[in-house]
């Protein structure tokens, strides 16, 4: 892909940084940051509120950058509902579909799941005493292990909530399988999508999952603002997850009745300008083609494994998985921080230690693991010289 | 040197590679540990204490060059110390040890030694 890294200007400013730590966060495009800052100049005034000309031009912004969101994952933009991030959108999620849970039922998460799609159902399982299952990851296909999946997702299943694609792997989830098992059972089904999002066509519809959530930062859009996707048939029928401002239809003395979708759902004043920048980063992408966007993180992903492959005393975690987008490696003998910090002293931003996902790392290594990850603006010679730096951690440590 | 070469200076990679103290003692008095959750660094502390001094100490640190060198030669550093000194230890004071530059997102590497030896004093000032 050409012409990609001068549309980034923090890139421009670091003409020498190898960003790598994409699966974190991405950089952000001048067409967004432009978005962002001509919003703040020009158009800025409160949503769904205001008779003048400017709540009227931010309205319209926002309503259309759920549409932007919807067309990009295939969706109705009424079922597109804006939050802060992957994690909110979870959270939410848990609180909702776990109020009437009874302590028989169950939910089931995997072995990858980053602490976000963790965490809010383990708090979950122990206020309401429930159980959490984990599909394992088997390090033997080094693939999920779908062995005992009719076990695992049963009657009892109220919610089946899965990583698309491991942040900390790359490893891409079998979720087709996953929400068909769950869908024969009647258990809802979630889809965290923040990094397969980056990397790959995603549609709603085909995935058929219930809800899916994603955070805006990840994929070239400023900090703050998510999605959160869920089928419109449910979030009619569902509570709203906060209560306040904008999401009341009509009050009266003794009724509410919610307002639309998504409104319903987005109570408070929202993060426009977020949202706005959002759909600019969307804009970014399509453009560029989010077909030539996955086939660059396949054929990346690709030259770099083959590249690690013959770098002696480097090892690529689960090295013969299908994978995208996600390098997790270690030197022998040399602590995944330690890597980082040399990785540094060349200009190269990768992530080490435990990526916010302990239970997959774990299954690996006490010692963290090293993860470059690759975006649209990254190329061969980048991966080149994360060869050259992991010489040079080989020579300073002396293994 | 280049500040990457200064940070993992020989020193620095040979108390990574043979701790000081590194193991358990017989009998401790104390002990206590302290982990980073975002790297998953993990160390544990015990010490002798005798008549307000350190007799012995030892630890058993798993994590980067940074942390394992740091508490090396922090646990040396109390050896035939009264607590009452080591009170005053500070975050500048184990940097000191280290004499290396430390980055930003490296401090809690370089000081995870302090934490246990902290809730150690603490323990001890609670029971007296
Ligand atoms: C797979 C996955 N899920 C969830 C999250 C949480 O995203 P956020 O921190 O933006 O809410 C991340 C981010 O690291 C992630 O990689």
């Amino acid at each position: 892909m050409k012409n990609i890294r001068h549309q980034f200007p923090l890139l421009k400013n670091y003409k020498d940084l190898v960003y790598l730590d994409n699966a974190a966060t991405t950089q952000k495009p001048q067409s967004v940051i432009k978005t962002v800052t001509q919003f703040y100049q020009r158009q800025n005034a409160n949503v769904h509120r205001g008779a003048y000309k400017l709540s009227d031009t931010s309205s319209r912004l926002y309503l259309q950058a759920h549409k932007t969101i919807a067309d990009f994952i295939d969706a109705r933009e009424d079922e597109i509902i804006f939050n802060s991030g992957a994690t909110e959108g979870i959270n939410t999620l848990a609180y909702s579909l776990c109020k009437d849970i009874d302590s028989k039922s169950n939910v089931v998460i995997t072995q990858m799941e980053h602490h976000s799609n963790l965490i809010p159902w383990a708090e979950m399982a122990k206020r309401k005493g429930f159980g959490l299952r984990v599909i394992p990851f088997d390090h033997q296909s080094q693939a999920l292990d779908l062995d005992a999946l009719d076990t695992l997702i049963d009657e009892n299943t109220k919610v089946v909530s899965i990583i698309h694609v491991s942040n900390v792997l790359g490893v891409i989830s079998p979720v087709d399988a996953i929400i068909k098992r769950a869908r024969a059972v009647g258990a809802y089904t979630i889809i965290d999508a923040c990094q397969s999002v980056a990397h790959m066509p995603l549609s709603m519809k085909a995935l058929d999952c219930d809800f899916c959530v994603f955070s805006g930062h990840k994929i070239y859009g400023p900090t703050g603002i998510g999605v959160l996707y869920g089928k419109r048939a449910l979030l009619s029928k569902m509570d709203p997850f906060m209560y306040g401002g904008g999401m009341v239809g009509m009050l009266t003395d003794d009724s509410i009745a919610w307002n639309d979708l998504p409104m319903k759902f987005e109570a408070g004043t929202p993060n426009i300008a977020g949202a706005i920048g959002l759909a600019a980063a969307v804009e970014f992408l399509q453009e560029i083609g989010m077909d030539v966007v996955k086939e660059h993180s396949i054929s990346l992903t690709k030259y770099a494994v083959e590249a690690l492959g013959s770098v002696s005393g480097v090892r690529l975690y689960a090295s013969s998985a299908q994978r995208m987008g996600v390098l997790p490696l270690s030197v022998t003998g040399v602590h995944s921080h330690d890597v980082a910090s040399v990785f540094d002293s060349e200009n190269i931003a990768v992530r080490s230690g435990q990526h916010c996902a302990t239970p997959i790392v774990r299954s690996f290594t006490e010692e963290g693991i090293v993860r470059a990850s690759v975006a649209v603006y990254n190329d061969e010679k980048d991966i080149d010289r994360l060869i050259i730096a992991l010489e040079k951690v080989k020579k300073m440590f002396k293994v | 040197m280049s500040d990457i070469e200064q940070m993992y200076k020989e020193v620095i990679l040979d108390l990574y590679r043979s701790p000081l103290h590194a193991g358990h003692l017989d009998h401790p008095s104390h002990e206590a540990s302290a982990s980073n959750p975002s790297c998953g660094d993990v160390c544990h502390i015990e010490l002798l204490v005798k008549n307000g001094k350190v007799i012995e100490a030892a630890h058993q640190t798993s994590g980067c060059a940074i942390s394992t060198a740091g508490v090396s030669l922090l646990v040396d550093h109390l050896i035939e110390k009264d607590i009452k000194e080591l009170e005053k230890l500070a975050d500048e004071d184990v940097l000191q040890m280290l004499g290396v530059p430390i980055t930003h997102n490296r401090l809690k590497c370089a000081l995870l030694g302090l934490r246990p030896l902290k809730e150690i004093i603490q323990t001890m000032n609670n029971v007296r």
